[in-house]
């Protein structure tokens, strides 16, 4: 879009939260870690200094002398939730006084708005078609990423870093989360900024040009192969697709048994657990950027095509 | 425990100053101060967003109030005066010494009255107390005795009522002086008494009533005198609305139409409906110097049009019906009008406000207070929009040509198979399977079938009737392309297609963006594609009087030359209803004007649109037929259907004489610029371009316009444009102009429209505007081959017809009201809004004042600015409903030179004349036909303007004598009341003023005597038995002026006769008349219905020849047996009655 | 969302507008009383009045006097009184009949009271007498008949209302006043087509007709510059500039050539036929 139309976006009421993510994600990115950073270095003081980690409870300031030992909630807790209470209360009331509800005009059947674009939360959903059928996109998908959300915990065998912001202690379960979340957000930006009429992909400064034409194939991976009949196309696919995992696998692999620490924690899952996790990682966290790339990049459609269902 | 000594230690080792806990001992009251503050401050934002933020309406409820407050101050004053003035004049005074005595009178009467009824009072309500008191106890009683089952308690609930309706009852009572006497009655007594008093009270009231009727009478006359002639309030009216003001109730004021419309405009525009007029001056206009002020101003002026409201009220039909926008919308100036993105009904622009009226109205051709939707309306027709477009109700006609046609296939299938059937039943009912009991049915469904195959051939006919006269309503706008070979200079057409209004600036016809080769492909192929005669040529005429006949027949109420031409100025003038003749010279050949002017509607050949072809002589040849075809010979020889017979034009026959045709012809050909060359153009008989030349006349839609040979049934090339006001914007095609529109740049000039606060392009009056204005705009900088552009031609518009045609378009929208809201009339009303069609077809109005207020063409001309030239303008039909009788009005839109019947004989001869004389080659076709009817007007002969004949078909007829009458409210069908015959002592006297010098009558009208007509300027009262309506021509004697004012008829005729309560002659009359008691104007009214030839020549006025009598002369009681058969006729609807006129040469 | 703060923000500039306009207000309101009308003052004389005078003088030949044939009413015919044509009236080379008046100047500029004696016009041997004659607005427009023929009276302004009125013999005169000027109401009776009159009014005295010998004189006419129009019902208008000091009288001398005519009326062309 061009800059009259980019305003025109960032200003428009639902697109506020989006918007806003842009500063807010990276802003309490940075502070989750600064803290992270405090309690590793106090991890260090602690464990360098025995009699100090008797004495001390406190696990999230470096203790020092004269200090009481355990703080109560009131006042010193619920003064500071009052106090982000106000503050978002504050928030809240300039917001709906400035922007009304984003009404649009009686929906007419015989007229559908180009881009049609879901509701900011779903753009994620909604460009993920692009690059997977939509069985694959729509359903599949989502359930997996839920079901795998809901299997972390379990797979974790990290005893570490529970309750308190820690850096050294959970590289794996942070990058991990990271890496997904900011993929989402992501894909929510394409949908909101980079797809314009026709879900075409323009550039930041390009025009979003309703009369706009372009050319471009998408074939599948065996075409491009010569390979045309059916269960070959099929075959070949699982074959690559198989490939995929096994490269992915390792690498994750690779990148989970990196450090000392890691590999204890590794040592300590069982084989169930890391299957279970090796499975998620790779299907939500790696499939998913790597099609993007192979979309975008070599303009591959499917790389598995069955009757039944394409990846 | 250990935790706690250790800690302990821990103190006492604590350095003096230890350092201070980052929780504990941090205070957070400064960061919650702070919150909370900004929490309180935007709790006060909030507030105040919720009262005046989103309630701007408030503030201007306030400006308002102040404002109008003010103004009515002055108001007042003002009116105070004039009102003070007003009482000061004697008339005043008069009245309301009138008043005052008639108040007086009364008061002496009433004093007494009140005075007893005042005592009547008192006794009232003495006797009211014990009396109501003792009956709701009687009632109570009885309601018990009622109810009880046991007898013995029912008995002893009778015996108490009983003793209670006997005891006496006591109370006191003031007498009739007033004091107060004691009084013991039973409850009965009680009862008649306490009625008795009741009645007298009523029976006082009445008679006061009575005698205060003259004060009241009175009072109301001074008033009314008062309110008539301050024009306005009165200052008790404007202290009214002060008081209104005073109490003013802010809120938001809302109109509700049955949940359908929801209108809160007047929450802001509060002056709309205020009775007084209140102007922006009024409203503190500051002209420009304080914006913000001026707009208030501006939204607090009253509805510039009251009478508007009248008929379409407010609280019936809200505001955002009409003018679109949010109506419901308070929240700001933009959500109220509509002015944003997501609102579909935008507020109309000022200059299209009339676009809001055609939702409902769109079924009016003419809808009067609109001119603006008019004038886009009449454009649509006019320009040929409408050969392109499809628009509902704009192309009724040819719809309704091609539904006959179609049925009438679809009935002669019905027929062939009814036939078969036949044959089937027959042979069934025949054969020796069938069983004997069988048969009858059978032959009962045998007579069946009969009657139903001639039910098939009735309708068949009545359809081939109806599409013969469909025929004769469908019009092109252009002329008939077939007959180019004998109309046109050869070498003149591609100068003409190459740029009309180079040639003939603001001509109809468009200029289609073709390059040079494709201009001789089209004009090749038009020019190969033309009927091949050649005309007999003519003798020339003389050219002056040509120039005079084209100055005064009315020519210029539709076409229009440069003054040069007759000596008129040098501007152009004359109407743009048809071409302008400046240039004619060069294009038309001499013969071929000819026989135009001579009669438009005479075609070479017949069309056949049953064999899609022109017919010619041979065809008729082969049913040894003469090669002539008109309204009496219209069927085709080859299969019987009828043909198109007439050139498909409006123009119509002005029944001129070859000599006058001629002269015309002469005077029009000498229209050109000296010494004027064309390029040859030898192309045109190039066989090789012709199918090019076909390619191109198809897609440009050319037959839209034009009679083109091969082309009669193409179709319509346009998109259809009777809802394109409602059509999504996303619908309309910006194409590369979509972009910078929508960011509010102008995409030609780049020029940003947002800061230079002129309206949009991105909407819909935008596309319209700028489409009107170049309609391959949308065409800019895309690759497209040429038949891909855009088809539709520039049509050179100048600015107002573009504002004209774009209210007309963003009126047609899908109206989503509720039928009670649209304009469907019924009776009259419906019969106009049908009429103004034809009316405008036609353009009635380019020499007619049809609507009141509306200035023709004509009046427009210098030549009928003098006193003399007014004398020369055509009627006016503001009422001519009113004034004549329906069935002659029909007769003479059929004739409007009101042949007689021997004229008609003679033409009958004529015709069949030429008929014999052309036998079967073109000559007949060729030839000048003879003139239906006569070289005359029939009514006016003394107008040099003359009505000329439309060959309307029966459809058309009626609809215009509908029109006329609804147009003036009268009853269908109508029954002309009965005249009391002339007594023959009322004859005398009649006869006598008629020819006295007093009412010198028949010095200005018609008397039949061509010396006295030449000087005459109002018709012969022979023609008033069947033209005039009797309670019409009363009204016209009593006062012309107010009917047709300005016409040479003086009003002041008669004045009234109090004593007798009746008109009488304003002059001195013959001795006759003073024994005379009855009206005069009666008398005279009905001496003219009655007056017969011979009585006008006794009228002394030179009689006149009989010969040159008009119409109904030639045989007095031939009008009456037209009448008579008319009437009779007119039973059985009036298309019947017009077949069977006389009037139809047969 | 910003659009939306900007609207808050008019809202609240309105709020302040509109509790200006309080104040503002009332001093508007003061002129509107006066604006309606636009009366012009009194004119009130200084004594320093001017004259002019003149002469109408016709170059070329005399035209023929026509004879009207009244034949078709011989009452007309029958009365007394000359026959001949008066449209176009020179003798010895002065042109009667023709209306002079000043346009332009105090003229203009102050309004002057309407005199209370009636304008008669006289129909006599079917003819009006005077044929060109001036009138003040409002002032009463008096016809008589002093024929034994029935008239009507019809003139046809444009900025005044018509009326068309008939005069039968005898009947008592019709008195009607003329609210605007307007130069000139051509007056015509339909029932005798050469019966013409032209009225000229005028808000202001300063008119005058030509007598038969070409003379004409308005009297105190205040200082100042006006145009003088001279209009003639067959030649059509010419007009001088002049100028006039206090207590000075001026000659205004005027020619009509025999070949002019009067100039085609003001006229409406046919809606739309100009290009865009």
């Amino acid at each position: 879009m061009d800059w009259a139309q980019l305003w025109t976006i960032v200003s428009a009421p639902d697109n506020v939260p989006i918007v806003a993510m842009l500063f807010l994600v990276p802003f309490f990115m940075w502070m989750g870690l600064r803290q992270a950073r405090a309690n590793d270095r106090l991890a260090e003081q602690l464990e360098g200094d025995p009699t100090l980690a008797k004495t001390h409870h406190r696990k999230t300031w470096p203790w020092k002398p004269h200090w009481s030992r355990e703080l109560h909630v009131w006042p010193y807790l619920l003064r500071i939730e009052f106090l982000a209470v106000l503050i978002v209360t504050v928030i809240l009331f300039v917001w709906s006084i400035t922007l009304n509800a984003p009404l649009e005009e009686p929906a007419n059947p015989n007229l559908t708005m180009n881009p049609s674009k879901a509701p900011w939360y779903f753009l994620g959903l909604q460009e993920m078609l692009v690059y997977f059928d939509p069985w694959i996109a729509g359903v599949v998908m989502p359930s997996l990423m839920l079901v795998g959300l809901m299997a972390f915990p379990y797979v974790d065998s990290n005893p570490l870093g529970v309750g308190y912001y820690t850096w050294k202690q959970r590289k794996v379960a942070i990058g991990a989360f990271l890496w997904g979340f900011i993929m989402w957000i992501a894909l929510i930006f394409i949908g909101t900024f980079i797809r314009g009429p026709g879900w075409v992909w323009f550039w930041p400064g390009q025009t979003w040009d309703h009369n706009v034409q372009l050319y471009e194939i998408n074939r599948d991976l065996p075409d491009i192969f010569g390979i045309t009949s059916q269960p070959w196309k099929g075959i070949f696919g699982l074959l690559v697709v198989g490939a995929f995992y096994l490269i992915a696998g390792l690498a994750i692999h690779i990148v989970v048994t990196w450090s000392k620490f890691e590999k204890k924690i590794f040592e300590r899952t069982t084989l169930l657990q890391y299957s279970v996790f090796q499975f998620f990682a790779i299907t939500v966290l790696v499939s998913m950027p790597v099609k993007l790339l192979i979309r975008q990049l070599f303009r591959i459609k499917y790389v598995m095509v069955t009757p039944w269902f394409n990846i | 425990m250990a935790d706690t000594t250790q800690s302990e230690q821990l103190e006492k080792r604590a350095p003096d100053t230890p350092e201070l806990d980052p929780i504990a001992d941090r205070s957070m009251s400064g960061a919650l101060l702070i919150s909370s503050l900004l929490l309180v401050v935007t709790l006060i934002w909030s507030l105040y967003d919720e009262v005046v933020g989103q309630r701007p309406w408030r503030s201007y409820q306030r400006d308002f109030v102040s404002k109008y407050g003010e103004y009515l101050e002055t108001a007042k004053e003002q009116q105070g005066k004039s009102e003070a003035e007003i009482k000061s004049s004697p008339e005043y005074q008069e009245l309301n010494q009138a008043y005052e005595e008639a108040a007086a009178a009364a008061k002496a009467k009433t004093d007494p009255i009140d005075e007893q009824g005042k005592r009547l009072d008192d006794k009232i309500t003495a006797v009211t107390a014990p009396f109501t008191d003792a009956r709701s106890w009687i009632v109570a009683k009885t309601y018990q005795l009622e109810v009880t089952e046991s007898e013995s308690a029912k008995s002893s609930l009778r015996a108490a009522i009983e003793r209670k309706k006997q005891e006496k009852i006591d109370f006191t009572m003031p007498n009739d002086e007033g004091k107060e006497e004691k009084k013991s009655l039973t409850f009965p007594e009680l009862e008649t008494h306490y009625n008795s008093l009741r009645d007298e009270k009523a029976r006082l009231g009445a008679e006061r009533v009575q005698i205060t009727q003259p004060r009241d009478a009175a009072q109301k006359k001074r008033d009314e005198y008062m309110q008539d002639h301050l024009g306005g309030l009165t200052a008790e009216q404007v202290a009214g609305l002060q008081r209104k003001v005073e109490d003013f109730k802010f809120e938001i004021k809302q109109i509700n139409v049955g949940g359908v419309v929801i209108d809160r405009c007047e929450s802001c525009h509060l002056g709309v409906r205020e009775p007084i007029k209140l102007t922006k001056k009024n409203m503190g206009w500051t002209d420009g110097e304080d914006p913000a002020e001026d707009a208030a101003a501006a939204a607090f002026v009253s509805h510039p049009n009251k009478e508007l409201l009248k008929t379409h009220d407010p609280d019936r039909f809200g505001c955002s019906t009409c003018h679109g926008g949010n109506g419901r919308g308070t929240t700001s100036v933009e959500k109220g009008h509509g002015r944003y993105k997501h609102w579909l009904w935008p507020m109309y622009y000022k200059e299209n406000v009339e676009a809001g009226c055609n939702q409902c109205h769109n079924r009016d051709r003419v809808l009067q207070g609109a001119d603006l939707l008019n004038r886009g309306k009449n454009l649509f027709q006019v320009r040929g929009c409408a050969g392109c477009h499809r628009y509902e109700a704009f192309d009724r006609e040819a719809d309704a040509l091609s539904n006959a046609r179609q049925s009438i296939k679809t009935l002669e299938l019905e027929r062939t198979d009814r036939g078969r059937e036949y044959e089937q039943t027959k042979a069934e009912a025949g054969a020796a399977s069938t069983k004997e009991e069988d048969v009858p049915k059978l032959l009962k469904k045998l007579d069946a079938i009969r009657q139903m195959i001639s039910q098939v051939d009735a309708r068949v006919d009545e359809f081939d009737l109806q599409a013969k006269y469909l025929m004769q309503d469908v019009k092109k706008i252009g002329p008939n392309l077939k007959e180019i070979k004998a109309k046109l200079r050869k070498d003149w057409i591609p100068v003409w297609l190459s740029d009309p209004q180079a040639f003939r600036p603001g001509t109809k016809m468009p200029t289609f963006r073709l390059e040079d080769d494709e201009i001789k492909a089209v004009s090749a192929f038009l020019w190969q594609s033309a009927l091949e005669v050649k005309l007999p040529s003519q003798p020339q005429g003389d050219a002056a009087h040509g120039k005079e006949l084209f100055k005064t027949l009315g020519c210029l109420g539709c076409h229009s030359i440069n003054g040069q031409a007759i000596d008129m100025g040098n501007q152009v003038i004359g109407g743009d209803f048809a071409a302008n003749l400046s240039r004619v010279g060069e294009k038309a050949n001499y013969d071929y004007i000819v026989r135009w002017v001579h009669n438009p509607r005479q075609r070479l050949a017949p069309y056949s649109p049953t064999l899609k072809r022109d017919l010619t002589p041979a065809d008729y040849k082969k049913k040894n037929l003469p090669f002539v075809f008109d309204d009496d010979h219209s069927k085709s020889p080859v299969d019987g259907r009828e043909l198109q017979i007439q050139n498909m034009t409006v123009m119509p026959n002005f029944r001129l004489s070859d000599q006058d045709a001629h002269d015309i012809a002469t005077f029009l050909t000498m229209q050109k610029r000296p010494g004027v060359e064309y390029r040859n153009a030898s192309f045109l008989d190039d066989a090789s371009l012709k199918s090019r030349g076909e390619q191109l006349v198809r897609r440009y839609g050319c037959a839209a316009c034009h009679e083109i040979k091969g082309m009669e049934d193409e179709q319509r090339i346009g998109t259809e444009l009777t809802l394109e006001g409602s059509k999504p914007i996303e619908r309309l095609d910006f194409a590369l102009l979509q972009e910078p529109a929508m960011r509010g740049e102008d995409p030609i000039t780049g020029a940003d429209l947002n800061r230079e606060g002129r309206e949009g392009w991105y909407d819909h009056k935008g596309f319209f505007e700028n489409k009107l204005r170049s309609p391959g705009i949308y065409d800019r900088g895309k690759v497209k081959s040429a038949d891909e552009r855009l088809r539709m031609p520039n049509i050179y518009l100048p600015e107002s017809d573009v504002t004209a045609l774009t209210t007309f378009l963003l009126g047609s929208v899908e109206t989503n009201l509720p039928q009670s809201m649209r304009y469907n009339p019924s009776g009259g009303k419906k019969s106009v809004q049908d009429g103004w069609w034809v009316v405008q077809k036609y353009n009635c109005m380019g020499c007619h004042n049809v609507l009141v207020g509306q200035d023709s063409i004509l009046m427009g001309l210098p030549m009928y600015q003098s006193a003399d030239g007014k004398e020369q303008l055509p009627p006016r039909l503001t009422s001519e409903g009113a004034r004549v009788n329906p069935d002659w009005l029909l007769r003479f839109l059929k004739d409007p030179s009101q042949a007689t019947p021997a004229e008609r004989a003679s033409l009958a001869q004529a015709v069949s004349g030429h008929a014999q004389a052309g036998g079967d080659d073109w000559t007949a076709s060729l030839a000048l036909h003879a003139q239906p009817g006569a070289n005359r007007n029939g009514v006016r002969r003394y107008l040099k303007a003359r009505m000329p004949t439309f060959n309307f078909s029966p459809n058309e007829l009626q609809a215009l004598v509908n029109f006329f009458m609804g147009a003036s409210s009268q009853a269908q069908p109508y029954i002309p009341e009965r005249l009391d015959p002339l007594a023959a002592d009322e004859q005398g006297m009649a006869r006598a003023l008629f020819s006295s010098n007093a009412a010198p009558c028949l010095k200005c009208h018609m008397t039949g005597d061509p010396a006295h007509d030449a000087r005459a300027t109002a018709p012969n009262f022979l023609l008033a038995p069947e033209r005039l309506k009797p309670a019409w021509t009363r009204r016209w004697l009593l006062d012309p002026q107010l009917i047709s004012p300005g016409t040479s008829m003086p009003s002041d005729l008669f004045k009234r006769d109090q004593a007798h309560d009746r008109w009488v002659f304003n002059g001195p009359t013959p001795p006759a008349f003073q024994t005379y008691e009855k009206d005069h104007v009666d008398l005279l009214v009905r001496y003219m219905f009655q007056i017969s030839l011979e009585e006008q020549k006794r009228l002394g006025t030179g009689g006149g020849a009989p010969s040159a009598a008009p119409a109904p002369a030639s045989a007095g009681n031939k009008t009456a047996s037209i009448d008579r058969k008319t009437r009779r006729l007119s039973s059985r609807g009036p298309i019947a009655a017009i077949r069977a006129l006389p009037g139809k040469s047969d | 969302m910003l659009k939306k703060i900007g609207t808050v923000c008019a809202m609240l500039t309105l709020a302040a507008v509109v509790v200006a306009v309080g104040c503002k207000g009332k001093t508007k309101k003061a002129e509107d009383g006066g604006t309606d009308g636009g009366s012009k003052p009194q004119y009130a004389s200084k004594g320093d009045e001017g004259t002019i005078t003149g002469k109408v003088s016709y170059d070329g030949p005399p035209p023929a006097l026509k004879k009207i044939d009244m034949s078709q009413d011989a009452n007309c015919a029958g009365a007394a009184g000359d026959k001949s044509a008066d449209d176009l009236l020179v003798a010895d080379g002065k042109l009667a009949n023709v209306f002079v008046y000043l346009k332009g100047g105090p003229a203009d500029k102050f309004s002057f009271p309407t005199p209370s004696d009636p304008v008669v016009l006289d129909q006599q041997g079917c003819r009006y007498h005077p044929r060109v004659f001036g009138i003040q607005t409002n002032q009463t427009f008096k016809v008589i008949n002093s024929d034994s023929t029935t008239h009507n009276i019809h003139p046809s302004p444009k900025v005044n209302p018509e009326w068309n009125k008939m005069q039968a013999q005898g009947a008592a005169p019709i008195e009607e006043k003329f609210k605007r000027p307007e130069t000139l109401i051509p007056v015509k009776c339909n029932q005798h087509p050469w019966m013409k009159a032209n009225i000229g009014v005028l808000a202001h005295p300063y008119f005058a007709v030509s007598a038969k010998d070409g003379s004409y004189t308005i009297k105190n006419v205040p200082p100042g510059t006006y145009t003088l129009v001279f209009w003639h019902e067959t030649k059509g208008e010419q007009t001088q500039q002049v100028t006039i000091a206090a207590k000075e009288s001026k000659t205004q001398d005027v020619t009509y050539k025999a070949g002019a005519t009067a100039a085609a009326t003001s006229m409406q062309i046919g809606p739309a036929l100009v290009l865009p």
